[in-house]
């Protein structure tokens, strides 16, 4: 019994693969009987043929960023994987190889991959660190490989537009720009019977002082000082709210080194923190986030704060200062500020192969461009980080959607923010591949003059001269 | 002259030493001496944003770092904050680690409790221990604050980390909490080799403690001090980086800047291997000369004969 069991089955098994490998024989072929069909349906069918995209196969994308709301960044990868495998053209199968360092850290994690040998695809990047990685060929100019890129510059803020270009070529699409902004605790004004927000910074001390006086609060402004890359924000935002300037179109040193904005507001910072102690020494280890939390807190009543931060600054659930945030015009000559952009780059290792390279292409242009992702047509990630965390953006269509136009509302009054916004100035300089050098021996020469260690003159004069030894390298 | 089996069993005894140390000679080829030979390369190579433009310069990175005037002053600032910074961590290490080491050698009930509680700090891994000493010296929150504020010593929170005048003291406290417990252990195996009966007849020539710690423990103790030291001096040099990297990042301006952290800013901030590079074989020589200047001064042999020489010296005289 057993044997004849062992038999059928050995049986059914020869059986079927006899089946799967017979193939019906071909059918003569018939003779072709050529008709003359007419040249417009011949011409339709050969574009037709044309059209349709050919299939690239698959590819590893190697993405990295900063970390930030890695919840949500892991969320637009998956939306991006099923767009690029059946909406872009030409269709890709893309998997995400993603890391993450901190914002602060960064640059050197760029740096010392790519000096390790090895490249991203596609990377966030920074107006002030552009320069310097596009010279090192660590990123490459997008248009070059995508000329359609182009055609977003029109739909995009100027200021953001100049801070993603480099030697005249576009190198990315906006992640999020913004502006650095002060805010007030309109609570703390009040209760000082302050009627009005400073429009200077001499009256923001002399607030301050009231405030101090009245017992309202021991530190009434802070400014986050810490030598990192936030320093770099707000020092151009000081300069720039007294109208003042760093370098020229040459990047030749434009500002005075006994006198002028920059020296005025060296001297300002430093009188605040030394003579009218206005300003907690803690300033000196605190980043823009940091200043946040202590507004948040209620520990302050004058911040100048990126714009994201802002969102946070005025929600019940987690500000003690919730509905007491405003924003006012940066004090200042002018209220000019610093705005800012963060992009998405193409790095130099997505030139590997064509698959890999178009699907880096598609993932710049799903998170930073115009896509049609589940039947709507729409700057979907932009318009995400927008409405869901406050993100600024440099696209001007946004303004157009309503939730956009809601969320941002919500967090301060909007027409002061879009008016400060109008006035912001990309930072002078960044088109330089030695700024990022230059700009963090400058926190730490600017610290010392806060701290009186030199004077602001030395400082200056400091700062110039390394300028000057870098250009001339 | 050495008979032909004398000869032979050198020979094999040299065979067998090379067999033993020869893995542990392969590791330091490896992970030593081929990295510093390279940096010796790299230093004498020009770097443009991190790559190697494949023109050598020579010596002119070590030049710029003495002499240029962007960079000498930064430097030359690095090095007396790193020299200071290193002698008081050497000293305070040697004190606080031998002064414990003789604690925990007197045998009392919980000394093996002491022991290894003593560990703890030593354990926690480098980047651990900044950030809780971070968040201690914290100006809104850390426990220093508090304990100071309620024991009535300060009457508002100050910041360490953000005094130029301070911050580098809270890197020193730091760095010698968590240094101290390698070489009381140090310390502690080297006096357990003393055997007892030298303190018996210390006491019985009724020595005092102090006289019979300069006399006789110290002089006894003398190549382990010696190694403790070079071991010391080489970590102060080096090992702070993480509690800078994580507490001041080498603020308030440059009052935490040692060489380094001078050098990490260099060559991953600024991309200037080559001049990176040519500092860290700068810290390295600095290294040596510590090292040879305390084989030579504290070398137990050199001191004996210097000691013949004065009693002869002495003798001569008195005749």
């Amino acid at each position: 019994m057993k044997k004849i069991i062992q038999l059928l089955i050995a049986l059914l098994i020869i059986s079927t693969l006899v089946l799967a490998g017979c193939q019906s024989a071909p059918a003569p072929e018939e003779p072709i009987v050529e008709e003359a069909a007419p040249a417009a349906e011949e011409a339709e069918e050969e574009a037709a043929e044309a059209d349709e995209p050919e299939e690239l196969g698959s590819a590893v994308v190697r993405f990295s960023g900063w970390t930030y709301d890695l919840e949500k960044v892991t969320d637009n990868i998956e939306n991006y994987k099923s767009w690029v495998a059946t909406d872009a053209v030409p269709p890709v199968q893309a998997e995400i190889e993603w890391s993450d360092s901190g914002y602060g850290e960064f640059d050197t994690h760029v740096t010392t991959t790519n000096a390790a040998g090895s490249q991203f695809d596609v990377l966030y990047g920074s107006d002030h660190w552009l320069a310097k990685w596009a010279a090192a060929g660590w990123v490459l100019p997008l248009e070059d490989y995508w000329p359609g890129v182009t055609d977003y510059i029109s739909d995009i803020d100027q200021y953001s537009v100049d801070a993603m270009t480099y030697e005249g070529k576009l190198y990315g699409l906006p992640y999020y720009t913004d502006a650095m902004y002060f805010f007030y605790n309109t609570k703390m004004l009040e209760d000082a019977g302050i009627a009005a927000p400073p429009a200077t910074w001499a009256e923001v001390t002399e607030q301050s002082l009231v405030l101090m006086e009245k017992g309202i609060t021991d530190t009434p402004l802070m400014l986050g000082l810490s030598a990192s890359s936030w320093f770099d924000e707000l020092f151009y935002a000081l300069v720039y709210s007294e109208g003042g300037t760093v370098f020229d179109d040459d990047l030749n040193v434009a500002f005075d080194t006994s006198s002028g904005p920059a020296y005025d507001v060296i001297e300002y910072l430093a009188s605040a923190l030394n003579d009218d102690q206005v300003m907690p020494q803690s300033v000196l280890e605190m980043t823009a986030v940091d200043v946040q939390e202590a507004f948040k807190a209620g520990d302050a009543a004058f911040v100048v704060v990126s714009g994201y931060m802002v969102r946070e600054l005025n929600l019940p659930d987690i500000s003690s200062v919730a509905g007491y945030a405003e924003v006012a015009l940066m004090p200042g000559a002018t209220h000019e500020t610093d705005g800012y952009s963060r992009m998405y780059l193409l790095g130099s290792g997505a030139v590997e192969d064509e698959a890999k390279l178009q699907a880096s292409i598609h993932l710049i242009e799903f998170m930073g461009g115009q896509t049609t992702f589940e039947g709507v047509e729409a700057y979907h990630v932009a318009k995400r980080w927008a409405v869901d965390n406050g993100l600024g953006f440099s696209v001007q269509s946004l303004w157009d959607d309503p939730a956009v136009n809601e969320a941002f509302s919500l967090m301060a009054d909007k027409d002061i923010m879009q008016a400060q916004k109008a006035i912001a100035r990309s930072k002078e300089g960044i088109d330089a591949p030695y700024f990022s050098e230059w700009i963090s021996y400058v926190r730490t020469e600017v610290q010392k003059a806060i701290l009186r260690e030199i004077t602001t003159e030395d400082a200056l004069s400091n700062i110039a001269t390394y300028w000057d030894d870098l250009k001339s390298e | 002259m050495l008979s032909t089996t004398e000869k032979r069993h050198l020979n094999q005894t040299t065979k067998l030493a090379y067999r033993i140390i020869g893995p542990s000679l392969l590791f330091v080829i490896i992970f030593v001496a081929i990295p510093l030979v390279y940096s010796l390369y790299i230093s004498t190579q020009e770097f443009k944003y991190g790559v190697p433009t494949g023109r050598g310069i020579w010596f002119q990175n070590y030049i710029d770092i003495f002499t240029k005037s962007t960079v000498a002053p930064g430097f030359y600032s690095s090095l007396e904050i790193t020299f200071k910074f290193t002698i008081v961590a050497v000293a305070l290490v040697m004190i606080i680690s031998f002064l414990i080491a003789l604690l925990i050698e007197q045998k009392f009930k919980g000394s093996n409790l002491i022991k290894v509680a003593l560990l703890l700090p030593y354990a926690i891994p480098g980047a651990v221990s900044a950030v809780i000493w971070n968040w201690i010296y914290d100006p809104n929150f850390g426990v220093l604050n508090g304990l100071l504020y309620t024991l009535g010593f300060i009457e508002k929170y100050f910041s360490i980390s953000s005094n130029p005048d301070l911050a580098i003291w809270g890197i020193l406290f730091a760095y010698v909490w968590k240094i101290v417990p390698y070489s009381t252990f140090l310390f502690s195996a080297g006096l357990s080799t003393i055997p007892t009966s030298v303190y018996e007849a210390a006491k019985l020539d009724r020595s005092g403690p102090f006289r019979t710690l300069s006399k006789i423990i110290i002089p006894m103790l003398m190549p382990v001090i010696q190694m403790v030291l070079v071991i010391q001096t080489i970590f102060a040099l080096v090992l702070h980086f993480g509690l800078i990297f994580v507490i001041t990042q080498g603020g308030p301006g440059d009052s935490t800047r040692t060489l380094a952290w001078h050098i990490y800013k260099e060559t991953f901030t600024f991309t200037r291997f080559g001049r990176g590079a040519a500092m860290a074989v700068i810290l390295s020589l600095i290294m040596v000369i510590f090292i040879y200047v305390y084989l030579v001064v504290l070398n137990p042999e050199r001191a004996l004969k210097r000691k013949q020489k004065r009693l002869e010296k002495e003798a001569i005289q008195s005749v």
